[in-house]
């Protein structure tokens, strides 16, 4: 069903609006098959709404989102659960399901979309925990798990399917560097080992940067900059050198209608 | 495993709610299962049936034999026909008389039973002549003080 | 002034848009999903949550509301010589009224209340966006065994509820007040029927159970997934369900009794 058999996910004139605000106006972006793309941009510009945009949880004001050919508006709501069953999300918090033991959050996509008998099921299961680490916590309940590991075997639910597709909203942030080098390194591995397409969001700049092979800035609602790191480094955009490197002073004001600082403190 | 006792609890909840509803239905309720073959039907007409309502008991002797199911007016005569089941073991004399009484002073309404000598028995659709009617209290009042005052030179 | 007409329209049509939406939302949560095994422990899960912990705080309060139902009705009857109906009196308000609408009021409060934190908190942990994006109908999953849980769930609690109150009642007039036992019961035999009173107040529990547990479903569903936003949803459920169910009471009792 692939039109375009390069590109996994489109967004062509995404304008998205939540009550008087345009969080996107005319968003157009292309994430090709294979890729790890990381899309980056300062906190509030909408990256988390940009990927429940992607996989469908929001419906755009106006414009379309495509995956994989089809666009998603277009999907009956059982159309759209079976294409998800492609996708995964990895949500900042882990989201893992509270009542349920490790082993159980892990092994619940399984049970869903699956009959493979529970012998089977038990193996995969003691695979993905393993191949994320943390196989030694299949009995525990997730809060008795720190953020980092409820985030891993977040990471080892997500991958239980096989998917095609894999978004990581903010995987780096609130992490020490130890955990943030094997969260680093898993991406990575998964991706290749996988043959996945991964999906970046972040403003952990460096980090991001140091696996991914496409960069997307977004900036107002709209994608400043696309390119590879290297193409990044090079870039001549002064928002982009200040964000991303950390050169320049002055910082953006998060919603330009307010007056100067002067104004507001000598004339209120 | 914890859920086979969540489901042991869930169940025992369960039949304790369904014994309480038994329970309900035959000691607080007095619920009788009774079928339409154990009784035969009877009616009584009565000059003023007030405040005898539908399901009040008829009782012989002060046994409770049966109970009202309808209570009618009869269009052409202007009298109240009063249908009663009645179980079937009790035969009841073709000169059986029918009164209302009052349970207790300020109590429902149920009909009372008085057989007579009559050898022939009143069979299912017959009907008891002999009644007496509800004591309605005004009529009894406006009795009294028409008595009084009839007696008083 | 045209202002304020507006502000007030507009909180009208607001109110409307909700009754909406909480109709909608009914509407997707009723089906359990395909199969037998899997709904089916996930109901009974949830009848234990709802119903069997709900237990304690039910039995206890029935036997109370019998046993002061008892003192009360004893001593207002004895003025009219007519002590011998407190069994009566205590049957028939239980089973049409308290018995219903007192578990109503227990069960939101206590089950409702924590279906509401419940859900919000899985909203706020975003726990139903994950199980959505992996393709599983949190409707059919979450609220669905949740909703006919709870319209198991309270019609059984309000039988043990009259039940526990008529002999907690029991207790009182034969041991404390000297009616003899004899007569509580079968003064209450004689005018308690089964299908008026015992059946209608279950039917009436039916009723408030499907009410309280939607609301409190869907104000969960509802909150905003922060703290002071499942608070909200919480307090919201425990207080429009109340007032629902004494509304629905007096509709109900006006069509039982009235025939309207």
């Amino acid at each position: 069903m692939s039109s375009q058999p390069n590109y996994f996910i489109e967004c062509r004139n995404l304008h998205y609006q939540v009550d008087d605000r345009a969080i996107f106006s005319d968003l157009n972006l292309k994430i090709e098959v294979g890729s790890i793309t990381a899309i980056l941009g300062p906190s509030g510009t909408g990256k988390t709404t940009l990927l429940k945009l992607l996989c469908g949880q929001l419906k755009p004001t106006t414009g379309a989102v495509i995956v994989d050919g089809c666009d998603l508006a277009d999907l009956s709501r059982k159309e759209l659960l079976y294409l998800r069953k492609r996708l995964s999300l990895l949500f900042q918090s882990g989201a893992l399901f509270t009542d349920l033991t490790v082993f159980e959050n892990v092994a619940f996509p399984l049970r869903e979309h699956t009959k493979l008998p529970e012998h089977m099921i038990r193996d995969l299961v003691l695979l993905r925990l393993e191949s994320v680490g943390l196989r030694d916590t299949a009995n525990l309940m997730p809060a008795a798990l720190s953020g980092g590991m409820a985030r891993r075997v977040a990471l080892a639910r997500s991958l239980a399917l096989d998917p095609e597709f894999i978004m990581y909203d903010e995987p780096f942030t609130g992490q020490d560097p130890i955990s943030m080098n094997v969260l680093l390194k898993l991406i990575a591995q998964t991706h290749e080992n996988l043959a996945l397409t991964s999906v970046l969001v972040s403003h952990d700049v460096k980090e991001a940067l140091s696996i991914a092979d496409t960069v997307l800035v977004l900036n107002h609602g709209k994608v400043q900059a696309r390119g590879s790191p290297e193409q990044m480094q090079a870039h001549t955009d002064p928002f982009i050198q200040q964000f991303l490197f950390g050169k320049g002073v002055e910082g953006e004001p998060f919603d330009c209608a307010i007056e100067s600082l002067r104004e507001q403190v000598l004339h209120e | 495993m914890q859920s086979k006792s969540i489901e042991m609890a869930v169940g025992l909840f369960v039949v304790a709610a369904m014994f309480g509803l038994l329970v309900l239905a035959l000691n607080v309720s007095g619920l009788r299962i009774q079928g339409d073959d154990d009784v035969y039907y009877l009616y009584a007409r009565f000059e003023n049936s007030s405040g005898l309502s539908e399901r009040a008991k008829v009782s012989l002797s002060g046994v409770v034999v049966g109970r009202v199911v309808d209570i009618r007016l009869d269009t052409q005569s202007y009298v109240s026909v009063v249908k009663m089941a009645i179980e079937k073991g009790v035969p009841l004399s073709m000169d059986t008389s029918a009164s209302i009484l009052t349970s207790g002073l300020l109590g429902e309404k149920y009909i009372g039973l008085s057989i007579g000598a009559d050898e022939e028995y009143l069979l299912s659709g017959d009907v008891i002549e002999d009644t007496q009617s509800a004591i309605v209290l005004e009529e009894l009042i406006g009795q009294f003080i028409f008595s009084k005052t009839s007696e008083s030179p | 002034m045209s202002n304020y007409v507006a502000a007030l329209g507009a909180k009208y049509i607001r109110v409307f848009q909700l009754i909406g939406r909480s109709g909608l939302f009914l509407i997707s949560i009723l089906n359990w999903g395909s199969g037998f095994k899997g709904p089916f422990s996930r109901l009974v899960k949830q009848v234990y949550h709802l119903g069997v912990l709900s237990l304690p705080i039910i039995l206890v309060a029935g036997t109370f509301v019998g046993m002061v139902l008892a003192l009360q009705g004893y001593y207002i009857l004895s003025n009219y010589g007519s002590q011998e109906a407190v069994g009566q009196m205590v049957a028939l308000s239980l089973l049409r009224e308290f018995g219903p609408v007192v578990s109503a009021l227990l069960f939101v409060g206590r089950a409702g209340s924590a279906l509401t934190a419940e859900i919000g908190l899985m909203k706020t942990t975003e726990q139903l966006s994950a199980m959505e994006i992996m393709g599983v109908d949190p409707f059919q999953r979450i609220f669905s065994p949740r909703l006919w849980a709870g319209v198991v769930s309270l019609p059984l609690l309000t039988v043990l509820f009259s039940l526990l109150g008529i002999y907690g009642g029991a207790f009182v007039a034969v041991n404390m007040l000297g009616i003899y036992e004899g007569s509580y019961w079968s003064n209450m035999q004689q005018s308690v029927l089964f299908y008026d009173d015992v059946l209608k107040g279950v039917i009436k529990g039916v009723v408030f159970a499907f009410v309280c547990t939607w609301i409190a479903l869907f104000h969960g569903w509802q909150a905003k997934p922060t703290s002071e936003g499942v608070s909200r949803a919480t307090t919201a459920t425990v207080v429009q369900g109340s007032l629902a169910v004494l509304g629905l009471d007096f509709i109900l009792t006006a069509v039982m009794l009235g025939g309207f």
